[in-house]
């Protein structure tokens, strides 16, 4: 055998060898990884959509959006969006998560943005979906929607300051009735409401999964 | 750390390199030479063993040591699903068609490159086949679509050991593969030599 032939045997054998004893990740390493990856990324605000790409998402015919609503009955009564599926935690671990298409784009949506997050972390954590939070919420939607309303959204406490996004996990806002998603800004039409356009930074990336039928030589 | 996220001109250039790299690979391999694929159905050439079970082997290695070193997430590759009852039907026309033709798909487009007029000839073939292919399939759609569907298995998973013991199994059978192939070519020689 040439000499080339035997270093070539003898390093796929080295490197197939090596492989017993480097181990592939198991689910605690990726999600070991995983968590630096997505830390970083919660905390350069990389995944906290505007209500305004919320909006263009809601009117996109090239995306699949799944809304997937962290709150509880009560708050979800009062309002959801359009389609939103009410989940809980153990939900989007289990089977909510694992039968999500991967091209969809997901938004998780709370009521400000604490249990959107955590329940971001929870998804992407484990299966890689297109996931996103809903930047400020319900409550910052319906503070910047409400007004094309019909009842209009009414403050639960008035904001004590006029730049006070409200991130926490209170609902902010309540109808005189619960209307659920019975009410135009569950699914507002810009150009019948009257939504001025507004500027937003692009921030959802749209997975497409490429399969490739068949393989060897083609 | 993969995927990549390439868009508009970049998303292009990547196939495009990695589409003739893989002409290059499969030119240089011989594998434009209808004679050198049917020879392997012969046992008169065994290239094709050697150049494609090495590149299996090189890619499994590859593929899996970015995994574990975390260049890779392995939940992100698409795997083909199994669909053993085509898989094995189709497998066999293939199979038929390439000892028939001298090419698969890929290699008919090779030698087309590069001027062979039976190449061209496969790839007109290939044409009509999927047009007809097309036109029954219906016929057969229930089979087409659940025959043996499986999901996407892997080896480890059907063998039950992990992918490290499942890359070491097919490297060694891969270079047993090699040995004999060698062995067989180097007692054919002798054979023919002896006859002459």
């Amino acid at each position: 055998m040439s000499t080339f032939k035997t270093v070539g045997a003898t390093v796929l054998a080295l490197a197939s060898l090596a492989l017993v004893v480097v181990p592939q990740p198991d689910a605690a390493d990726k999600v070991v990884r995983k968590t630096a990856e997505l830390e970083r990324a919660l905390e350069a605000r990389e995944v906290q959509i505007e209500p305004a790409e919320m909006l263009d998402l809601m009117h996109n015919n090239q995306v699949r959006l799944v809304v997937l609503d962290l709150r509880d009955e009560a708050d979800y009564n009062m309002f959801h969006f359009q389609e939103a599926r009410r989940v809980t935690f153990d939900q989007l671990a289990g089977e909510v998560g694992a039968a999500l298409n991967p091209e969809a784009v997901v938004v998780l949506v709370s009521n400000g943005e604490e249990r959107a997050t955590q329940g971001w972390r929870i998804l992407k954590a484990v299966q890689s979906s297109n996931a996103y939070i809903l930047a400020g919420g319900i409550n910052r939607w319906l503070k910047e929607f409400g007004e094309y309303s019909e009842p209009r959204p009414v403050p639960v406490q008035p904001l004590v300051q006029a730049t006070d996004e409200p991130r926490g996990e209170g609902l902010r806002y309540i109808f005189p009735v619960a209307l659920g998603d019975r009410t135009e800004i569950a699914w507002p039409d810009p150009h019948h409401l009257h939504i001025p356009e507004q500027e937003f930074e692009k921030k959802v990336k749209l997975n497409k999964v490429i399969t490739v039928a068949g393989g060897g030589c083609g | 750390m993969a995927p990549f996220e390439w868009s508009g001109v970049a998303f292009f250039l990547v196939n495009v390199l990695i589409g003739a790299g893989f002409g290059v690979a499969l030119e240089r391999s011989g594998f434009g030479d209808s004679r050198r694929i049917a020879g392997q159905f012969y046992l008169t050439d065994l290239t094709v063993v050697r150049v494609m079970f090495t590149a299996i082997v090189v890619a499994m290695l590859l593929t899996l040591w970015a995994s574990a070193l975390g260049w890779l997430d392995l939940d992100r590759v698409w795997i083909d699903e199994t669909y053993l009852g085509s898989g094995i039907l189709g497998g066999a026309l293939l199979g038929i068609g390439m000892v028939v033709g001298g090419y698969c798909p890929g290699t008919s487009l090779v030698a087309t490159s590069t001027l062979k007029l039976d190449g061209l000839f496969f790839i007109a073939g290939l044409f009509v086949g999927i047009v007809a292919f097309g036109e029954v399939v219906p016929k057969f759609w229930e089979f087409f679509q659940q025959a043996g569907f499986r999901g996407t298995y892997t080896l480890d998973q059907w063998l039950g050991i992990s992918k490290g013991e499942t890359a070491v199994l097919v490297t060694a059978v891969a270079l047993f593969t090699f040995w004999g192939a060698d062995t067989y070519e180097a007692a054919r020689g002798n054979r023919d030599k002896a006859r002459d």
